[in-house]
């Protein structure tokens, strides 16, 4: 696609978006704005998962910490409502700045395990919390609007404004860093790369965007609890969105969520409560096992056949394990 | 302040509770120890165990105890289909494994809550209350608490003398060492593999029936569970089996005197804090030889 179709068609989807709230009832807007924080979230995954390589199953701990910020401080009337979305953002990324040193030293499954259990460390506080947030019982934020045309476009604004970020920190020096990382950890250092201090960076960044839907989410909401905002289900969302549309690309983590929340609520609301586990789940194994670029990667013809699909397929091939065919 | 008789019953719970845990952890240390697979479904066999167990006592009235194995038997087939199917085709991308095996924890997870529903379950048998009084009944054990660690040591024996005595045993340990000198040397790995995988799954679920015995299950409980074992495996040092059965009983113990000191809603973050501390200042465990 030249650049001038690219424009183009960038202007029409803008245009679209801008022109929503004129057109769709409520409850598509509500749909709009959720898949709106987990396009967010999902690329704030993508550049800690998929450009940096470190999986991380608790991103949600950061998602609630900027929820309750938000709520904390609206609720004592300390900040007014836009700055109380940054207030959570940066006091997520705060938080994960002084716990980060001990997790980014950690690899692979260790850090993924580490930062599980930092998510349901939270959880647990939050949920049994009552001594001065007394956040065991729920808590009230004030209500801003009622008219939700409003959170539609302050939500469209946040995620235009990330993607422009995450877009920019992708090609800055930064993200040529991040990449380094994941490739070779050794050749990176050797090319002068201070390898904490990318992971730092990387770990802080991935924190302050879910902690900017959260206090966002609190806002919308206008009553959060421990079992909502701490959800881990929120993690596993992000995950299987970002994986879905293809690890380490731009348009990879829009694309995933906006098909995985769709396919999600339809499996929510036509089959059970918890169709949307299933869902997610058997998408990322299907994904894992066929399609290890996602979406993005099967457009560039990436596929892998595991052993026991190629002995379906023919017996006289050999048997050789997931191997990627290019 | 806790008495002595006191402080002899929490002692006495937390071996109970810890023995238990120290069979979950060997099949971890099984599933590790193999593969080097971080396997995060490992909370969610337990479910299968549990509720299986539960399922089996309230519809066909099996004994808890029996149902054993029937759990173990099962699951030692479904564990075989897993890795053989699932992880297998991705072993070669480790962040896919890791990836996968918490899709699976995902799966399980989702369907417990489709067909048992967000609700406590337990298993109350007529011997669930049968217990000895010591110390004019100031300590009191629980028959039962105390057949399930008599259960949870023979099948520590069990898989002690399968791993070190048994050629199959044998051919874990190779393939723990090296894979590909296994295959060299005519193992089929993906079948050893397998077994393995299927065996730590079994051991776990059996865990879960001899723990919905004692205290009551949901089907969201299953990620405590998964940072409890990692906690006593990586406490224990990763692959080591009596790594596993020491770290078992200590974090149980652990567990129970710390919540003399806190409430019992914070147990976990017991648990988290020693496996943090574990993985920044020993990451070798303190029986393990291998570094993270």
């Amino acid at each position: 696609m030249s650049k001038k179709a690219k424009l183009a068609l960038m202007g029409a989807v803008l245009a679209v978006l801008v022109a929503a709230p004129l057109m769709l009832p409520g409850y598509m807007l509500h749909s709009m704005i959720l898949v709106g924080s987990f396009v967010v979230m999902a690329s704030s995954w993508n550049l800690l998962g998929g450009y940096v390589g470190l999986i991380s199953f608790g991103q949600v701990a950061f998602y609630g910490l900027g929820a309750y910020t938000a709520a904390f401080l609206s609720v004592h009337g300390l900040i007014a409502f836009p700055f109380t979305l940054l207030a959570g953002a940066l006091f997520a990324a705060l938080f994960a700045g002084i716990i980060g040193y001990p997790f980014i030293r950690l690899r692979g499954g260790y850090f993924a395990l580490g930062m599980l259990g930092l998510a349901e460390i939270l959880y647990v506080y939050f949920y049994n919390e009552d001594f001065w947030l007394k956040s065991s019982r729920g808590m009230s934020l004030p209500i801003i609007t009622n008219n939700i045309c409003l959170f539609y476009y302050t939500m469209l604004g946040l995620t235009l404004t990330s993607l422009a970020a995450f877009q920019w920190i992708i090609r800055s020096r930064l993200g040529a860093g991040f990449v380094a990382l994941r490739e070779n950890e050794d050749a990176a250092r050797m090319c002068g790369i201070h390898i904490n201090r990318y992971l730092m960076y990387a770990f802080i960044i991935s924190s302050f965007f879910p902690g900017l839907m959260g206090a966002f989410y609190a806002h919308y909401v206008v009553y959060i609890e421990a079992s909502d905002v701490f959800n881990i289900v929120i993690s596993e969302a992000m995950l299987v969105m970002a994986i879905f549309g293809g690890l380490g690309t731009f348009l990879g983590p829009i694309v995933g969520a906006v098909f995985i929340y769709t396919l999600g609520e339809i499996a929510r609301s036509t089959w059970s409560a918890y169709g949307h586990l299933i869902v997610y789940s058997i998408v990322v194994m299907i994904v894992c096992l066929f399609f290890p670029g996602g979406v993005m990667g099967l457009l560039r013809g990436e596929v892998r056949v595991p052993w026991w699909f190629q002995g379906l397929r023919s017996t006289k091939r050999q048997r050789n394990s997931g191997t990627i065919l290019m | 302040m806790p008495t002595l008789a006191g402080f002899i019953q929490t002692l006495s719970t937390g071996i109970f509770q810890g023995g238990v845990y120290a069979i979950m952890a060997l099949g971890l240390a099984i599933i590790f120890g193999v593969m080097h697979i971080i396997n995060f479904a490992h909370g969610e066999f337990l479910l299968i165990g549990a509720y299986l167990t539960y399922w089996l006592f309230h519809a066909l009235h099996v004994d808890p105890f029996l149902s054993i194995l029937l759990t173990f038997g099962l699951v030692f087939v479904f564990g075989q289909i897993i890795q053989r199917y699932l992880l297998d085709p991705v072993r070669h991308d480790h962040s896919f494994v890791l990836v996968m095996t918490y899709a699976l924890s995902i799966f399980i997870v989702g369907l417990m809550f489709i067909f048992f529903k967000s609700e406590l379950r337990s298993v109350v048998t007529v011997y669930s209350l049968w217990s000895l009084d010591f110390m004019d009944a100031d300590v009191i054990l629980n028959l039962q608490d105390m057949a399930v660690l008599v259960m949870a040591g023979i099948f520590f024996v069990l898989v002690h003398l399968f791993m070190k005595r048994t050629w199959i045993g044998k051919c874990m340990s190779v393939c723990a060492q090296d894979e590909e000198a296994a295959q060299l040397m005519g193992i089929d790995t993906r079948l050893v593999s397998s077994l393995a995988f299927g065996l730590g799954s079994a051991l776990t679920s059996v865990t879960g029936s001899l723990m919905i015995t004692s205290q009551v299950f949901h089907p969201g409980m299953g990620g405590i569970q998964t940072l409890k074992a990692f906690t006593i495996v990586i406490l224990g040092g990763m692959g080591s089996l009596w790594g596993a059965a020491v770290g078992g009983i200590l974090v149980g113990i652990i567990e129970a005197v710390g919540t003399l000191f806190m409430p019992g809603i914070y147990k976990p973050i017991i648990g988290f804090s020693i496996l943090l501390l574990v993985l920044l200042f020993r990451p070798s465990g303190l029986f393990g030889k291998a570094s993270v």
